[in-house]
C-alpha cells in the first residue's frame, strides 16, 4: 500500500511537471507570427488607428491563449478532484468507522469480561416478568450475572482435559461454572387486577454464586 | 389456706359465720400473693422513669404502705359481686379518698412502649370499677400525642400520592398520563420497592390469605375460608407498628377517583379473613365483647378520644389533629372492632366496624350512635381527605426546564466569477487583418455583415473560432495522456 501511495504522488508530481511545460512552450510558439504581423503593418504605412488597432490585436491574442489553456486544465482538475475525491473521502471515513466499530467491541467485550458473578436488580411490574400473573404492581426484581472464570476449580480444568483428549463419549459435561442464584427470596404476594391476593415463589434472587 | 384460716379461726371470732370469715381470708390470702409477685417483679425490673406511667405509679403505690395498703381494701371492695354495697360501707369510702389524693388516678401509657400491655392492665385495674355503671365514651389510657408530627406526615403524603396542589379540592395528576390516576397503586407500588414494607406486607397478607391446615377449628375463630382470623389479626398489627407511616398511611388513605382504586384500597387489609365474618354482630355486642381484651378496649377509647367530633374547629377535630385521628384510627386495624371500608364507592367513601344494630332492642338509639362514630365521622373522614389529596403540607416549587436551543444556521454564500469577452473594438481589428492577410472575399463578407447585425452574441461565437484554431495537435496528445496518469493515480489511491 505504501509503495503504490508513493508511485501515485510521483505521478501527481510528473503531472504538476507536464502542466507547468505545457505552459511554457506555448508563448514560445506563438513568438514569431506576431513581429511579422507588426512588421507588415509598418511597411504598409497605415494611419495610426492602424498602429493602435496592432498593439491591442497583440495583447488580446496572447490574453486569450493564456486564459483557454489554463480553463481547461482547471476544469479538468475541478471534475476530476470532485467526483474521486468524494469516493475517496468516502472510503477512508468507512474505513476509519470500520475500525473505530472493531475497537469499540474490543472495548465492550473487554468491560464485560471484567465483572464478576453479582446480584443485579430490575424494577418491572408483576405483569412484566411473563409467568401468566397479571397486575401493574412494580416488584425489584433481583438475577444473577458476571463472569466465573475466576472461581474455575481442578474439577473444570480436568474435565476440560478430558474433552479434548476424547476420553468423553458424551461431551454434554460443562466445564466451567454459571453465575446462579445460591438462595431466593421470600414470597412474594400481591393483589393482581380481578383483586384476588396471589403469591409468588421463589422468582427473585437473593444471592448469587458461581456453581 | 386452712393454716391461714385458722389464725382468725383462733382469734376468737368464734360468735361469726365460719364461712363469712373463711372467705375474707381466702380474699386476703389471694391479694397479698397476687401483691407480692408484682412486687418481686417491679422491683427486679426497672421500668419507664416518666412519672405518669401506670406501671412505676403502681409500683411506688406498692413501696408505700399507706397506699398499698388503701389500694388492698379497694381492690377488695370491687371483687365482691354486690359492689354498690360494699362501696356503701365506711371502709371502702375512706380508701377511695385517699387513693384519689395520690397520682395513682393521673397514670397513662405510652404508645409502642416496652410493657404496653403490664401498663394497660395496671391502668384498667385501677379505672375499671370506679364509675357507676359502663360509660358510652371511656378516656383513654395513652398519653396525648404530641403535635410535632403533624407535618411530616403530611409532607410525606404529597409525595407518596405523586400530587403537588397546594388546596384540598386540587385535582391530583399522574406521572403517567396514558392510565387513570390511581394513587393507591401508587401506594402499593412505593410499598414494594421498600424492603421492610415489602415483607411485613407480605407476611400479613400470607397469614390472612393462608387456609387452616391444622385441626384447631373448634378452637379458634373462623372464616367461610378457614382462615385464622387472629394470627390475621396480629400480623396485621405488626405491620402498622412496624412499617414507617409514609407506606402503611399510603396505602389505607389514597384518595381514589375511580372503582378500581377503591376496590383495591378495600382489599388492603385483606377484609375476607381480617373484617368479615359468617353473622354480622350486634354493635353494642362488639363493643363488650372489644372491652374484654385490654388491647380493644384501649384502641378503642382512643379512638372515640382522638378522632372525637367537635363544631368548635374547622376540620371538626379536636384541637384540629388530623394526625392524631389517623393514628388512632390505624391502630384500632388488628382488633374485634377492626374498621374499614364498606364498599368500593369512591365518590362518597364510608368507614364502618364489621357490625349491625339489629336486634338491639332498647339500646337501639346508642347503638346507632356508636355506629355514626364510625359511618358519619366528619373528623375521620376529614383527615383521610386531607392525608388522601396532601392538602396540608407547603406545595413544593416545580423547577422550571426551558429548553430553549440557539439556532446557527449556515450561510453559504456562492460566489459567482463570470468572464466576459473583449471589447467589441478589439475584435473588428482581426477581421480586417484576416482580410488583409488572406484572400477569402466571401468570408470577409459575411464576417463584416455578422457583426454589424449581432455584435454582442457575435463574441463568445468568435473567441470559441479562434481556441481550436490556436491548440495545435500536439498539445492534444499531451492533454490526453496527462488526463490517463492522473486518472491511474486516483485509482491508485482509491484502491
Amino acid at each position: 500500500m505504501k509503495l503504490w501511495k508513493f508511485a501515485a504522488i510521483g505521478l501527481i508530481l510528473c503531472g504538476a511537471a507536464l502542466l507547468l511545460l505545457v505552459l511554457k512552450v506555448t508563448p514560445s510558439s506563438r513568438a514569431p507570427p506576431l513581429p511579422s504581423s507588426s512588421s507588415t503593418s509598418l511597411t504598409v504605412s497605415n494611419s495610426s488607428s492602424s498602429i493602435e488597432f496592432g498593439g491591442r490585436q497583440r495583447r488580446t491574442r496572447s490574453a486569450d491563449g493564456e486564459n483557454s489553456l489554463v480553463s481547461e486544465f482547471m476544469e479538468m482538475f475541478q471534475s476530476f478532484t470532485e467526483g474521486e475525491l468524494k469516493q475517496v473521502i468516502g472510503t477512508l471515513v468507512e474505513r476509519k468507522a470500520h475500525r473505530d466499530a472493531q475497537l469499540s467491541k474490543r472495548t465492550k467485550r473487554a468491560k464485560k469480561g471484567s465483572k464478576p458473578c453479582s446480584l443485579r436488580k430490575l424494577v418491572v411490574t408483576v405483569s412484566q416478568l411473563g409467568i401468566a400473573f397479571v397486575s401493574d404492581e412494580t416488584i425489584a426484581f433481583h438475577y444473577c450475572s458476571g463472569e466465573c472464570d475466576a472461581s474455575r476449580k481442578n474439577y473444570d480444568f480436568v474435565l476440560e482435559a478430558m474433552k479434548k483428549k476424547g476420553l468423553l463419549r458424551k461431551n454434554k459435561a460443562r466445564h466451567r461454572p454459571c453465575c446462579r442464584p445460591t438462595a431466593y427470596e421470600e414470597d412474594f404476594l400481591f393483589l393482581d387486577n380481578s383483586f384476588q391476593y396471589k403469591t409468588i415463589h421463589e422468582f427473585s434472587a437473593k444471592a448469587c454464586g458461581c456453581i | 389456706m386452712t393454716a391461714r384460716a385458722a389464725p382468725f379461726y383462733a382469734r376468737g371470732f368464734l360468735s361469726r359465720n365460719r364461712n363469712m370469715y373463711i372467705y375474707i381470708g381466702f380474699l386476703l390470702f389471694l391479694d397479698e400473693l397476687v401483691f407480692s409477685m408484682s412486687g418481686s417483679s417491679s422491683l427486679s425490673e426497672s421500668g419507664n422513669q416518666d412519672s405518669m406511667d401506670c406501671l412505676k405509679a403502681t409500683e411506688k403505690c406498692n413501696q408505700d404502705q399507706k397506699c398499698s395498703h388503701r389500694f388492698r381494701i379497694m381492690r377488695q371492695c370491687l371483687a365482691g359481686k354486690d359492689r354498690n354495697t360494699m362501696l356503701a360501707n365506711r371502709d371502702c369510702q375512706v380508701a377511695l379518698e385517699v387513693l384519689q389524693e395520690m397520682a395513682l388516678f393521673d397514670c397513662r401509657c405510652k404508645r409502642g412502649m416496652k410493657k404496653e400491655m403490664q401498663c394497660l392492665q395496671s391502668y384498667w385495674s385501677i379505672n375499671i370499677g370506679l364509675t357507676e355503671g359502663e360509660d358510652f365514651y371511656e378516656p383513654s389510657p395513652y398519653e396525648p400525642m404530641t403535635p410535632h408530627r403533624h407535618s411530616d406526615a403530611f409532607r410525606l403524603a404529597s409525595i407518596i400520592s405523586g400530587m403537588h396542589s397546594g388546596t384540598s379540592k386540587g385535582q391530583p395528576h399522574c406521572t403517567d398520563p396514558s392510565r387513570p390516576c390511581n394513587p393507591c397503586l401508587d401506594a402499593t407500588k412505593a410499598c414494594n420497592l421498600n424492603e421492610n414494607c415489602k415483607r411485613q406486607r407480605s407476611n400479613y397478607i400470607s397469614t390472612c390469605t393462608r387456609a387452616q391446615t391444622q385441626g384447631q377449628q373448634p378452637s379458634q375463630t373462623q372464616t367461610q375460608e378457614g382462615c385464622n382470623r387472629k394470627r390475621c389479626h396480629k400480623a396485621l398489627r405488626q405491620f402498622f407498628e412496624r412499617v414507617d407511616t409514609q407506606y402503611s398511611y399510603g396505602l389505607l388513605f389514597c384518595a381514589c377517583k375511580d372503582q378500581a382504586c377503591a376496590e383495591r384500597r378495600r382489599q388492603t387489609i385483606v377484609p375476607s379473613c381480617s373484617y368479615q365474618d359468617k353473622n354480622k354482630p350486634n354493635c353494642l355486642q362488639l363493643r363488650n365483647t372489644c372491652r374484654l381484651d385490654v388491647h380493644c378496649r384501649s384502641r378503642l377509647a382512643d379512638f372515640h378520644t382522638n378522632c372525637q367530633m367537635t363544631p368548635h374547629s374547622i376540620s371538626s377535630c379536636l384541637n384540629d389533629d388530623y394526625q392524631a385521628c389517623l393514628a388512632s384510627y390505624t391502630r384500632l386495624i388488628g382488633t374485634d372492632m377492626t374498621p374499614n371500608y364498606l364498599d368500593s364507592g369512591h365518590s362518597n367513601f364510608t368507614i364502618s366496624p364489621w357490625c349491625t344494630c339489629k336486634g338491639s332492642g332498647n339500646l337501639e338509639e346508642e347503638c346507632e350512635k356508636f355506629l355514626q362514630d364510625f359511618r358519619e365521622n366528619t373528623c375521620l373522614r376529614n383527615a383521610i381527605q386531607a392525608f388522601g389529596y396532601g392538602s396540608l403540607p407547603k406545595p413544593d416549587p416545580q423547577p422550571t426546564t426551558g429548553s430553549v436551543k440557539p439556532d446557527l444556521e449556515p450561510t453559504a454564500t456562492v460566489a459567482k466569477t463570470t468572464m466576459e469577452p473583449g471589447e467589441d473594438p478589439c475584435i473588428i481589428s482581426p477581421c480586417s487583418n484576416l482580410n488583409e492577410l488572406d484572400c477569402y472575399p466571401s468570408k470577409d463578407y459575411n464576417c463584416e455583415s455578422a457583426e454589424m447585425k449581432l455584435s454582442k452574441p457575435e463574441s463568445p461565437l468568435n473567441t470559441r473560432v479562434e481556441d481550436p484554431r490556436n491548440t495545435s495537435p500536439g498539445v492534444k496528445a499531451l492533454t490526453e495522456a496527462m488526463m490517463q496518469s492522473l486518472l491511474f493515480a486516483l485509482v491508485t489511491l482509491v484502491m
